[in-house]
């Protein structure tokens, strides 16, 4: 493996502009963690981390540049505040320090990995994700983003940055995640938003990873969820239907039962603990 | 291409191949610290601080260094003039093969430069991307504390 040219893009127009005019295997590259991991990374490296790197609000939005590290989402307080601590949870389960002062959170995404960590908060939290390429910019929910294992909408396109609109103050959300230890990679992930009305959930939200070919809604636990108070039958109604959402295989990491299984009982570990959140009903 | 580095304090180029590692790069350039034992960025030998923040060299191009400044195990002390980290790591027998001992002690050392009296959970937690196959973690643990507390002295 060797990369021949070595490109820093300083600007997102840059690095598309860049890309379009190289001839070879071109790669976007920002914190390497899984790049270098890879045997043949490519023959052309565009560096997106001095253009993409940038955290902040637009109105309603919150905005992450594609090439934030893991450590700054840790540290982002104004997102903290608005989505009830999710996405700082996540940053902090995620590898290890040194991993997370390199590793992105558009490289997270890109690798298209399902066990990708921050796919199932951003998912709950309804993100849309701008991409660039040679004929302009596009929007595309996360929803449709992942297509396979490794497989993204992407293409040759750039991710420049993760959008979403912070959620009102009614919410209560949770993160989960199982590894061998809390660094490792996920053998499942998951995360829950619920919005209330009173007593009553008035949105749920709950998002599950590595356990389909990528990280999918569970939308019938949803719908049971929505509209009404968080009973004990309602979670393990819920429970079971997050359950047959997924789709499993077994590897190294866990077999296809156990992650099915723990779908079930994360769900309702964090229907509960939202629950509590909000004071017991 | 030429790399341009602020290496152990001093401005420093190096030509690289676009495709080198930060860790081969420094290696070759002497600074034999830096331990590669895996990489794939599982096992923290190759810690550097980049900007004074621990990262995994072994997964950093060394064009991505660019301007940056980068501090090794040599940029701390040398023998007979060990710096308070490494002295403490030897007194608290922390060392034994020494492979994970200068990962460990850039760690702390970013640690120790934000946070100066750690709680024993705190350093725990900075060395939790450092493994050591054979002293374990109780040692290193306990020279973290202790360099604090030397570091504390010093000043006062
Ligand atoms: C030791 C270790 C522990 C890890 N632990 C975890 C973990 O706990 N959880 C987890 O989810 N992952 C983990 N990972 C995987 C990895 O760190 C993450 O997926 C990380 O977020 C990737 O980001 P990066 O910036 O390093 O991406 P890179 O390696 O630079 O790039 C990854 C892919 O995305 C593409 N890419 C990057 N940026 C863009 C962009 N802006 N637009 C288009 N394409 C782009 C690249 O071309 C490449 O295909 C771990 C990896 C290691 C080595
Ligand atoms: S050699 Fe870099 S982490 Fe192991
Ligand atoms: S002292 Fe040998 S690996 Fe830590």
């Amino acid at each position: 493996m060797t990369f021949r040219k070595f490109y820093t893009a300083s600007s997102e127009e840059e690095a598309v502009r860049i890309r379009s005019e190289s001839e070879g295997r071109v790669r976007f590259v920002a914190g390497c963690t899984d790049l270098l991991c890879e045997d043949d990374p490519g023959e052309i490296a565009i560096d997106v981390r001095r253009a993409l790197d940038y955290l902040r609000r637009d109105g309603d939005d919150l905005v992450i540049g594609a090439a934030t590290r893991v450590g700054a989402i840790d540290r982002w307080q104004e997102g903290a505040d608005a989505d009830d601590g999710l996405l700082r949870k996540c940053a902090r389960d995620f590898a290890s320090h040194q991993i997370r002062n390199m590793a992105t959170v558009g490289g997270n995404l890109a690798s298209a990995v399902p066990s990708a960590d921050f796919a199932p908060p951003l998912l709950v939290l309804n993100s849309r994700c701008v991409i660039a390429g040679p004929s302009g910019r596009r929007e595309v929910s996360l929803h449709e983003f992942f297509t396979g294992p490794h497989q993204s909408i992407l293409g040759d396109d750039l991710l420049v940055e993760i959008r979403f609109k912070a959620p009102g103050k009614n919410i209560t959300t949770d993160w989960r995640k199982i590894g061998r230890n809390p660094g490792d990679i996920a053998s499942i992930n998951a995360a829950t938003l619920l919005e209330w009305d009173g007593s009553e959930v008035r949105l749920a939200r709950i998002a599950l990873g590595a356990v389909a070919p990528t990280p999918i809604h569970a939308d019938e636990a949803e719908k049971i969820i929505t509209g009404g108070t968080l009973s004990e039958d309602v979670k393990n109604r819920a429970a079971v239907a997050a359950q047959q959402a997924a789709s499993p295989i077994s590897d190294q990491r866990a077999s296809a039962e156990y992650r099915a299984h723990m779908c079930g009982v994360l769900t309702k570990r964090m229907l509960g603990y939202c629950a509590e959140q909000r004071g017991g009903q | 291409m030429i790399l341009h580095l602020k290496l152990n304090g001093k401005p420093r180029e190096f030509d690289v191949a676009p495709g080198e590692r930060l860790s081969d790069v420094l290696r070759r350039e002497q600074c034999f610290s830096v331990k590669v034992g895996c990489s794939t960025g599982d096992c923290g030998t190759c810690t550097v601080l980049v900007g004074g923040e621990p990262i995994v060299s072994c997964l950093m191009l060394a064009c991505q260094a660019e301007g940056a400044e980068v501090l090794t195990v040599e940029g701390l002390g040398e023998p007979g003039r060990l710096d308070t980290l490494q002295e403490s790591f030897l007194d608290e027998g922390a060392v034994q093969c020494g492979f994970c001992t200068p990962g460990m002690i850039l760690s702390a050392h970013a640690l120790l430069e934000t946070n100066p009296s750690p709680t024993e959970d705190e350093a725990r937690e900075a060395l939790s991307g450092n493994l050591c196959r054979c002293t374990g973690y109780e040692n290193p643990v306990r020279a973290i504390l202790e360099a604090g507390r030397r570091m504390a002295g010093e000043e006062s």
